[in-house]
Protein backbone atom coordinates (compact mmCIF):
# COMPACT_ATOMS: atom_id res chain seq x y z
CA UNK A 1 0.00 0.00 0.00
CA UNK A 2 1.36 3.57 -0.98
CA UNK A 3 2.00 5.97 1.88
CA UNK A 4 3.04 9.42 2.44
CA UNK A 5 4.82 8.75 5.75
CA UNK A 6 8.32 9.05 4.20
CA UNK A 7 7.40 12.57 2.94
CA UNK A 8 5.23 13.75 6.17
CA UNK A 9 8.54 12.29 8.62
CA UNK A 10 10.86 14.30 5.64
CA UNK A 11 9.12 17.36 6.43
CA UNK A 12 9.49 17.11 10.18
CA UNK A 13 13.35 16.18 9.87
CA UNK A 14 11.89 13.38 12.42
CA UNK A 15 14.42 9.96 12.18
CA UNK A 16 12.21 6.76 12.14
CA UNK A 17 13.21 6.20 15.43
CA UNK A 18 11.83 8.96 16.68
CA UNK A 19 8.31 8.87 15.01
CA UNK A 20 8.34 5.32 16.62
CA UNK A 21 8.97 6.62 19.42
CA UNK A 22 6.29 8.98 18.88
CA UNK A 23 3.99 6.48 18.04
CA UNK A 24 4.96 3.97 20.65
CA UNK A 25 6.17 1.27 17.87
CA UNK A 26 9.45 0.06 16.68
CA UNK A 27 11.61 1.57 13.83
CA UNK A 28 11.50 -1.37 12.10
CA UNK A 29 7.23 -0.77 11.96
CA UNK A 30 7.77 2.77 10.35
CA UNK A 31 10.10 0.79 8.00
CA UNK A 32 8.22 -1.48 7.15
CA UNK A 33 5.51 1.05 6.46
CA UNK A 34 7.00 3.37 4.41
CA UNK A 35 8.73 0.66 1.80
CA UNK A 36 5.31 -0.97 1.76
CA UNK A 37 6.18 -4.39 3.08
CA UNK A 38 3.70 -3.98 6.33
CA UNK A 39 0.26 -2.33 6.57
CA UNK A 40 -0.57 -0.36 9.59
CA UNK A 41 -3.43 -1.61 11.99
CA UNK A 42 -6.45 0.49 12.25
CA UNK A 43 -5.55 2.08 15.44
CA UNK A 44 -1.80 3.08 14.38
CA UNK A 45 -3.28 4.51 11.30
CA UNK A 46 -5.29 6.58 13.02
CA UNK A 47 -2.24 7.61 15.60
CA UNK A 48 -0.23 8.50 12.53
CA UNK A 49 -3.02 10.12 10.89
CA UNK A 50 -3.58 12.49 14.43
CA UNK A 51 0.20 12.80 15.20
CA UNK A 52 0.59 14.62 11.33
CA UNK A 53 -2.70 16.50 11.67
CA UNK A 54 -4.15 14.96 8.43
CA UNK A 55 -6.84 12.55 7.52
CA UNK A 56 -5.94 8.51 7.11
CA UNK A 57 -6.68 8.88 3.33
CA UNK A 58 -4.25 11.25 2.81
CA UNK A 59 -1.46 9.39 3.82
CA UNK A 60 -2.53 5.65 2.57
CA UNK A 61 -3.69 5.19 -0.47
CA UNK A 62 -4.48 1.08 -1.06
CA UNK A 63 -5.01 1.30 -4.22
CA UNK A 64 -1.70 2.71 -5.49
CA UNK A 65 1.85 0.29 -4.98
CA UNK A 66 4.40 1.40 -2.35
CA UNK A 67 7.12 3.27 -4.15
CA UNK A 68 10.79 2.16 -2.74
CA UNK B 1 16.14 4.28 -4.67
CA UNK B 2 18.46 0.96 -3.64
CA UNK B 3 17.10 -1.29 -0.49
CA UNK B 4 19.51 -3.30 1.26
CA UNK B 5 18.43 -5.63 4.21
CA UNK B 6 18.65 -4.89 7.71
CA UNK B 7 21.15 -6.76 10.56
CA UNK B 8 18.02 -9.15 11.28
CA UNK B 9 19.05 -8.31 14.86
CA UNK B 10 16.45 -7.34 18.04
CA UNK B 11 17.61 -3.81 17.45
CA UNK B 12 14.86 -1.47 17.87
CA UNK B 13 12.51 -3.38 19.80
CA UNK B 14 11.08 -1.20 22.14
CA UNK B 15 12.07 -1.29 26.34
CA UNK B 16 9.14 -3.74 27.17
CA UNK B 17 9.32 -6.40 23.83
CA UNK B 18 13.24 -6.24 24.78
CA UNK B 19 12.36 -7.02 28.24
CA UNK B 20 9.68 -9.64 27.25
CA UNK B 21 11.94 -11.23 24.91
CA UNK B 22 14.39 -11.52 27.59
CA UNK B 23 11.99 -12.93 30.04
CA UNK B 24 10.48 -15.67 27.20
CA UNK B 25 14.50 -16.53 26.36
CA UNK B 26 15.21 -17.24 29.94
CA UNK B 27 12.49 -19.15 30.62
CA UNK B 28 13.22 -21.07 27.14
CA UNK B 29 16.46 -21.96 28.34
CA UNK B 30 15.35 -23.01 31.88
CA UNK B 31 13.21 -25.87 29.56
CA UNK B 32 15.92 -26.80 27.26
CA UNK B 33 18.15 -27.65 30.35
CA UNK B 34 15.42 -28.57 32.66
CA UNK B 35 14.36 -31.54 29.32
CA UNK B 36 17.49 -31.93 28.78
CA UNK B 37 18.91 -32.89 32.50
CA UNK B 38 15.80 -34.84 33.08
CA UNK B 39 15.93 -36.92 29.88
CA UNK B 40 19.47 -38.24 31.17
CA UNK B 41 18.42 -38.83 34.95
CA UNK B 42 15.39 -40.69 33.55
CA UNK B 43 17.26 -41.93 31.10
CA UNK B 44 16.15 -43.99 28.15
CA UNK B 45 13.38 -46.85 28.62
CA UNK B 46 16.25 -49.26 30.40
CA UNK B 47 16.35 -46.52 33.25
CA UNK B 48 18.85 -43.44 34.05
CA UNK B 49 20.67 -42.98 36.90
CA UNK B 50 16.57 -42.32 38.25
CA UNK B 51 16.46 -46.30 38.76
CA UNK B 52 18.66 -46.58 41.43
CA UNK B 53 17.52 -43.06 43.27
CA UNK B 54 13.85 -43.21 42.52
CA UNK B 55 13.26 -40.03 44.31
CA UNK B 56 15.00 -38.03 41.17
CA UNK B 57 12.36 -39.35 38.99
CA UNK B 58 10.13 -35.92 40.49
CA UNK B 59 13.02 -33.99 38.31
CA UNK B 60 10.28 -34.40 35.86
CA UNK B 61 8.09 -31.68 37.15
CA UNK B 62 11.24 -28.56 36.55
CA UNK B 63 10.82 -29.10 32.85
CA UNK B 64 6.88 -28.81 32.94
CA UNK B 65 6.99 -25.90 35.33
CA UNK B 66 9.59 -24.02 32.75
CA UNK B 67 7.50 -25.07 29.82
CA UNK B 68 4.27 -23.13 31.30
CA UNK B 69 6.31 -19.85 32.47
CA UNK B 70 7.72 -20.01 28.89
CA UNK B 71 4.04 -20.30 27.31
CA UNK B 72 2.73 -17.90 29.65
CA UNK B 73 6.02 -15.53 28.72
CA UNK B 74 5.09 -16.00 24.86
CA UNK B 75 1.57 -14.95 25.29
CA UNK B 76 2.60 -11.97 27.26
CA UNK B 77 5.33 -11.27 24.82
CA UNK B 78 1.99 -11.42 22.05
CA UNK B 79 -0.28 -9.37 23.71
CA UNK B 80 1.86 -6.41 24.38
CA UNK B 81 3.99 -6.67 21.38
CA UNK B 82 4.95 -3.85 19.30
CA UNK B 83 2.06 -4.65 15.89
CA UNK B 84 5.02 -5.82 13.78
CA UNK B 85 6.92 -7.63 16.38
CA UNK B 86 3.73 -9.47 16.74
CA UNK B 87 3.24 -10.49 13.32
CA UNK B 88 6.22 -11.52 13.38
CA UNK B 89 5.86 -13.65 16.37
CA UNK B 90 2.53 -15.21 15.10
CA UNK B 91 4.27 -16.47 11.43
CA UNK B 92 7.32 -17.55 13.29
CA UNK B 93 4.39 -19.77 15.45
CA UNK B 94 2.87 -20.72 12.09
CA UNK B 95 6.09 -22.13 10.80
CA UNK B 96 6.95 -23.88 13.98
CA UNK B 97 3.68 -25.59 14.04
CA UNK B 98 3.63 -26.06 10.86
CA UNK B 99 6.89 -28.36 10.89
CA UNK B 100 5.85 -30.47 14.47
CA UNK B 101 2.62 -30.94 12.57
CA UNK B 102 4.02 -32.18 8.97
CA UNK B 103 6.54 -34.54 10.97
CA UNK B 104 4.52 -35.66 13.77
CA UNK B 105 2.38 -36.82 10.75
CA UNK B 106 5.39 -38.52 9.16
CA UNK B 107 6.85 -39.96 11.55
CA UNK B 108 3.76 -41.58 12.35
CA UNK B 109 3.21 -43.10 9.17
CA UNK B 110 6.92 -44.23 9.00
CA UNK B 111 6.56 -45.59 12.72
CA UNK B 112 3.35 -47.78 11.21
CA UNK B 113 4.91 -49.17 8.00
CA UNK B 114 9.08 -49.51 9.59
CA UNK B 115 8.07 -49.59 13.07
CA UNK B 116 8.85 -47.54 16.67
CA UNK B 117 11.53 -44.93 16.16
CA UNK B 118 12.10 -43.96 19.84
CA UNK B 119 13.40 -40.37 19.86
CA UNK B 120 10.80 -39.58 17.30
CA UNK B 121 8.45 -37.24 19.31
CA UNK B 122 11.91 -35.48 20.94
CA UNK B 123 13.10 -34.77 17.20
CA UNK B 124 10.00 -33.34 15.94
CA UNK B 125 9.76 -30.92 18.85
CA UNK B 126 13.43 -30.03 18.65
CA UNK B 127 12.88 -29.02 14.70
CA UNK B 128 9.37 -27.07 15.70
CA UNK B 129 11.28 -25.21 17.87
CA UNK B 130 14.48 -24.30 15.61
CA UNK B 131 12.02 -23.28 12.82
CA UNK B 132 10.18 -21.15 15.12
CA UNK B 133 13.36 -19.69 16.09
CA UNK B 134 15.05 -19.35 12.03
CA UNK B 135 11.61 -18.13 10.95
CA UNK B 136 11.47 -15.26 13.24
CA UNK B 137 14.67 -14.02 12.85
CA UNK B 138 14.30 -14.51 8.84
CA UNK B 139 10.90 -12.64 9.23
CA UNK B 140 12.63 -10.14 10.98
CA UNK B 141 15.26 -9.62 8.60
CA UNK B 142 13.34 -9.83 5.49
CA UNK B 143 10.72 -7.03 7.34
CA UNK B 144 13.73 -4.77 7.93
CA UNK B 145 14.91 -3.20 4.75
CA UNK B 146 16.44 0.14 4.81
CA UNK B 147 16.58 2.54 2.17
CA UNK B 148 19.75 3.93 1.23
CA UNK B 149 19.06 6.60 -0.67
Amino acid sequence: MYSRLRELRAERKWSQAVLGEKLGVSRQTINAIEVGKYDPSLPLAFAIARLFETRIEEIFDPDREAEV
Amino acid sequence: MVLKQGSGSLEGLCERDRLNAGILGRWTLAWGIGTVVAGVLLGPSEGGIASVYPWLNGIIVVPLVAAGFMIKAYLRFLSQADELVRLVLLRAAAGGFGVVFALGIVFYLTSQIFGQWEDEGAITWVLGFITFEVSFFRQWKKLDVQPSA
